[in-house]
């Protein structure tokens, strides 16, 4: 009876999860490529820390806290210049364990020291997606450390990074979760109040910046379609966690987080755009498949 | 002549279950990481249900030897680890929701606040600035476009910290800070040609209908004026 403890099937499954959420090390090395080539062609603005004055310097709690002062105009020219530095090394996959640590490192440092400024955003994911991704080994494919991996006569292949995916799933998913819980205790879950419409209202208000279809979703005057947004969200963002042991319905859950990120860019111009790269790890599975599959089916066409 | 292999019945099959445990190719050094479970033979294409009985035993076996082996010790480390990743996400998430302002970094995604009333309002705090310039003209830029080089986002934050009346009512100290006027100054100045002379911030409750987004302000206005 005790061969089939619950540990022992918890176990079981742990072990199972692994395997689904394997992920192929070149589909790993194609997001290390393009998340370093995003950095350096969309890297987030720093340089404005120094033009705005210090008496405005009021860093979250948090680490950031110790400081007393705000770092000066050259610190935050050299962080730029570092960001630009690994982001080169990770794109050719030079020494990208420790490149990624110190990345992070950087991505953390730049975004703390502009919350200091103002109200901290929410890119913590993407901030802290090379450490994660450094575990998982996006750097043993397509990089200058796998072609000395091979000269001295390691195989690059011979390990498995499930667990590693396992745990940024969970990590993604409580996050999520995170912008779940207020929205369900603060209303949107009540049928007589309509939360994303009073968001969406509440941009028009502003007139700062809207999305593309701001105006035409504004016109929508139509109760039932905007409760649905908001039973819609919460359920996208608060379920994606119960989905982590079924790893087929976690990727439709995390690709309708996809399509929930573009709707609220078009909506309500809020861009999420980077976060693609802390979804991407998650469809490696059908994709590697994919990739595999489609040569094997233009095969057959050709020799019909 | 060549006999077939016999396969097991499901009595069998559970019997060879309980085998002592195999400590499996990963005792021979190999890295074999879950893959184990997943071992490269494939059910043939045409099977019995005994045969695929068979197969999925033989399965089950392979997870009873990955457990027991010599990879139990890195499973035990490894739901170790996912349970630290758990209580650390719990504590830190638990953490950023009990302090104000919002702590960084945290593993946390923004909420969006409160849903607006039944009747489809939605009150919040607006901020009206008003600039006055020499040549008599009057400009009503939104924070944004006033502190147009803060990140968009904090725009509005940084306002606040630098002019916004104290909770006891009295006069910010940031407001009559030399370089904090030079800034304000410098921004006031991008937008319009004429030099300023004045900045009015005025802070009140805004109440926006969700149907249009139309709004009115209600109640006092927490003024400052800052000479430029």
């Amino acid at each position: 009876m005790t061969r089939y403890s619950t540990t022992r099937i918890l176990n079981r499954h742990l072990a199972r999860l692994c395997l689904a959420y394997r992920a192929d090390y070149r589909y790993l090395a194609a997001v290390r490529i393009g998340f370093a080539l995003y950095l350096l062609i969309r890297p987030t603005d720093y340089s404005w820390i120094a033009q705005v004055p210090a008496a405005l310097f009021q860093p979250p709690p948090g680490p950031f806290a110790l400081l007393s002062a705000p770092p000066s105009a050259d610190f935050v020219a050299m962080l730029e210049y570092t960001r630009v530095i690994l982001a080169l090394a990770l794109l050719v996959g030079l020494r990208t364990v420790t490149i990624s640590i110190i990345l992070s490192a950087v991505l953390i440092i730049g975004a703390g020291l502009t919350h200091s400024y103002g109200k901290v955003d929410h890119f913590i994911l993407f901030e802290i997606l090379p450490l994660a991704m450094a575990a998982a080994g996006w750097g043993r494919a397509w990089s200058i450390d796998a072609i000395v991996s091979r000269s001295r006569g390691r195989n690059a292949f011979d390990s498995d990074n499930g667990f590693q995916i396992l745990l940024w799933a969970i990590t993604v998913s409580f996050a999520l979760l995170t912008a779940a819980v207020p929205k369900a205790v603060r209303g949107w879950l009540n049928p007589s109040r309509e939360g994303t419409r009073g968001f969406v209202a509440r941009d028009l208000a502003d007139d700062s910046r809207l999305g593309v279809l701001t105006h035409q979703i504004a016109a929508v005057d139509v109760s039932a379609f905007w409760k649905l947004l908001d039973y819609a969200t919460i359920a996208a963002e608060g379920m994606l966690i119960l989905t982590i042991g079924i790893p087929v319905l976690f990727r439709i859950g995390v690709a309708i987080m996809l399509i929930f990120h573009f709707a609220v860019f078009l909506t309500l111009g809020i861009e999420f755009d980077s976060y693609i790269f802390v979804y991407l790890p998650f469809f490696a599975a059908p994709v590697m498949a994919f990739s595999q599959w489609l040569p094997h089916r233009l095969r057959f066409n050709e020799s019909m | 002549m060549e006999q077939p292999e016999r396969l097991g019945t499901v009595g069998q099959n559970r019997r060879m279950l309980n085998r002592p445990p195999n400590p499996g190719p990963a005792a021979a050094g190999a890295d074999t990481g879950c893959a184990v479970l997943f071992h490269k033979r494939s059910i043939p294409a045409r099977t019995t249900s005994l045969e695929r009985s068979t197969y999925m035993g033989d399965r089950l076996q392979k997870s009873v030897e990955y457990f027991q082996g010599a990879d139990a010790p890195r499973t035990r480390k490894r739901i170790t680890i996912l349970g630290a990743l758990i209580a650390l996400l719990m504590i830190q998430g638990l953490y950023a929701f009990a302090t104000e302002p919002e702590p960084y970094p945290a593993i946390r995604l923004p909420g969006f606040g409160a849903a607006p009333t039944p009747d489809g309002k939605f009150a919040n705090e607006g901020l009206e600035i008003t600039i006055r310039y020499a040549d008599g003209t009057a400009l009503r830029p939104s924070p944004d476009s006033l502190a147009s080089d803060v990140r968009f986002s904090s725009a509005r934050t940084t306002l606040d910290r630098a002019f916004r009346p104290l909770q006891n009512g009295t006069r910010n100290p940031n407001a009559d800070k030399p370089e904090v006027i030079s800034w304000l100054k410098r921004q006031a100045s991008a937008l319009n040609p004429s030099s300023p002379k004045e900045a009015e911030f005025c802070w009140r409750t805004r109440v926006v209908e969700i149907r249009d987004g139309s709004f009115e302000y209600v109640g006092d206005c927490k003024k400052l004026v800052v000479p430029l």
